[in-house]
């Protein structure tokens, strides 16, 4: 046990998941498509025109 | 010896840091010299952009734009902003909340005047949580609602960079043949983002980015991703918690009790200490503390 309750184990499991990096990849895929997605679309004349004013 | 490189590489990193952020954050994004012959602000085409980090695009130099800003503006107009959705997402799920401490100019410069002697206070923990409501309500709920840029309104970068150049400058303006900032536009609210941004500097002199801490709203986005991002900061089981990362770190975390803290911004300052190293989640173990 360490000072916050969690046993190694416990926390040898967090990190077996967060270590599959597998998750990572698709949610920055994921991320990318939206850029794509955001280009192809007039969002960024929008970002351009409020950015615009004063 | 693979271990003693690492050490060479953070020194060396360290070092540049803050050329970094000066470089990269402040004098990229905001060198638009024709505006003092224009007299208007930039419009071109990479006004479509926005910077991963606080940067006003009311600045009279700003080439891009700030993302807080936008996500305010499509609150307003009621739309989803896929692109800074895209563009926050993947910088976080990589770096995490690095870009606070490797590109953010006002970070930087609250760093630069906790220096200044002073008395000094250290900022409740419970404080950090502020932040969070910030994002909900100043830059999505009231825009969303009332139409109007809250966050903007408070903003004490903003006032810094944008209201107070323009406001001693104020030219005229070229196509409309009256002064920029006309006398309307200074009342109640342009004394009120004084006071916020004169409050701000008096804590900023006294506690350690104050602003990131309690108030940034991209900093709480960014913060979200910490302990998913693929960038790690991991200690080894070898620390004797003589908390010598937690008088140099800017945040004041304790990097051995959470190396993957929220609050952490990957400034590497704490990578002095031999027993703290980045990892890269894709190829190594990420960094919980390992207890023997």
């Amino acid at each position: 046990m360490n000072g916050g309750g969690m046993t190694i184990e416990s926390i040898r499991m967090k990190n077996a998941y967060r270590s599959s990096g597998f998750v990572q990849l698709i949610l920055i895929l994921l991320m990318v498509a939206m850029i794509i997605l955001a280009i192809s679309s007039d969002e960024l004349r929008l970002i351009r025109i409020e950015s615009s004013t004063l | 010896m693979k271990n003693e490189n690492s050490r060479n590489i953070y020194f060396i990193l360290r070092k540049i840091r803050s050329y970094c952020v000066v470089c990269i954050g402040l004098i990229l994004p905001n060198s638009y010299i024709k505006v003092l012959s224009s007299k208007q602000i930039y419009d071109g085409p990479l006004k479509q952009g926005c910077v991963p980090f606080l940067n006003c695009h009311a600045c009279p130099t700003a080439f891009m734009s700030c993302p807080i800003g936008i996500f305010q503006h499509f609150a307003a107009i009621r739309q989803i902003p896929f692109f800074l959705f895209g563009l926050l997402g993947s910088i976080g799920l990589i770096f995490g909340r690095a870009a606070c401490g490797w590109l953010c100019p006002f970070g930087w410069i609250q760093d630069q005047l906790y220096k200044i002697r002073s008395k000094k206070v250290r900022i409740p923990k419970v404080f950090s949580n502020f932040k969070y409501g910030f994002l909900a309500i100043f830059v999505f709920l009231l825009p969303l609602f009332t139409e109007v840029h809250w966050f903007s309104r408070i903003c004490p970068w903003g006032t810094l960079s944008a209201g107070i150049p323009w406001m001693l400058w104020n030219p005229v303006d070229p196509l409309r043949g009256e002064p920029v900032i006309g006398p309307d536009i200074v009342g109640w609210l342009f004394v009120m983002k004084i006071s916020i941004l004169l409050l701000f500097v008096v804590l900023f002199v006294m506690s350690k980015r104050p602003f990131c801490r309690t108030v940034c709203p991209l900093g709480a986005i960014y913060s979200f991703f910490n302990r998913m991002s693929i960038m790690r900061m991991h200690v080894s089981g070898k620390c004797a918690g003589c908390d010598q990362c937690v008088e140099i770190c800017p945040v004041e975390i304790k990097i051995s009790d959470d190396p993957n803290s929220p609050a952490c911004i990957r400034c590497l300052k704490c990578t002095i200490c031999k027993n703290v190293s980045v990892q890269w989640m894709l190829s190594h173990e990420p960094g919980i503390k390992e207890i023997a």
